[in-house]
């Protein structure tokens, strides 16, 4: 079962970790998560990827709509730390010029940005 | 061999069963490893996903080593599948990909209608 962990930063980033595998079944809640966060007022939002084992379509699906969500209220939706699965499947979809990952939490969203 | 109900509690155990694939295939490499299983997660998904609408209520998933080729079978229960159009979604497409995914990550799918069952090969050439 794939879990996941949320926090907002000082700079005021919220920061989602999905654990485990990010398929069908996760993906429902992470949109709901991404949507809660803007609805709270935080557009800028980081999906750390670090923890999360595996990744399907289903998974990219909730990343890109994530992705939509918080550009349509200002902000915008960064990967981090994503291990080689996920970018593999990045890769073969030709997506990571357009959720372009960075390496980690912190570099997602630089000071100033 | 796995046989489950086509859902999406079926994604773990497919997970475990390629597992025990790569115990016995020490000279797939893991960069490899990675593209076939996410190609046969993807099939289980989109079997497991489709299985309410088509009828689906068992999948069945065989993984071989052969000389040339790491094969995954899978075989399910449902209605005859209609294939979509093909090639990528737009950037900004929620859904979709899955199977462009799956033909992206392997060296071939093939899709077949057998006796009232569907089946999907999944191959990965050594």
């Amino acid at each position: 079962m794939t879990e996941f962990e949320t926090e907002t930063t000082d700079a005021g980033v919220g920061v989602i970790r999905p654990v485990g595998r990010l398929n069908m079944v996760a993906a429902p809640r992470l949109r709901a998560l991404v949507s809660q966060l803007v609805a709270g007022g935080t557009a800028r939002v980081v999906v750390d990827l670090s923890s999360t084992d595996s990744m399907d379509s289903s998974g990219l699906g909730a990343l890109i709509a994530g992705l939509k969500t918080t550009r349509q209220a200002g902000g915008d939706l960064r990967l981090a730390g994503a291990g080689p699965q996920v970018q593999a499947v990045l890769e073969l979809t030709n997506l990571g010029r357009v959720l372009r990952p960075r390496p980690d939490v912190a570099s997602a969203f630089p000071v100033g940005d | 061999m796995l046989r489950a109900p086509a859902g999406p509690e079926a994604l773990g155990p497919v997970h475990d069963l390629l597992a025990q694939l790569w115990a016995g295939e020490p000279g797939i490499d893991e960069p490899a490893r990675l593209r076939f299983e996410t190609a046969v997660a993807e099939i289980a998904a989109n079997i497991a996903e489709h299985a309410a609408a088509s009828g689906a209520s068992v999948l069945e998933l065989r993984l071989r080593g052969l000389p040339d080729r790491v094969e995954a079978v899978f075989e399910d229960d449902g209605g005859p599948v209609a294939p979509g159009p093909g090639g990528w979604p737009p950037d900004d497409a929620e859904r979709g990909r899955g199977l462009e995914l799956v033909r992206a990550a392997v060296d071939a799918l093939r899709y077949e209608r057998d006796g009232g069952r569907n089946r999907w090969v999944v191959v990965l050439g050594r």
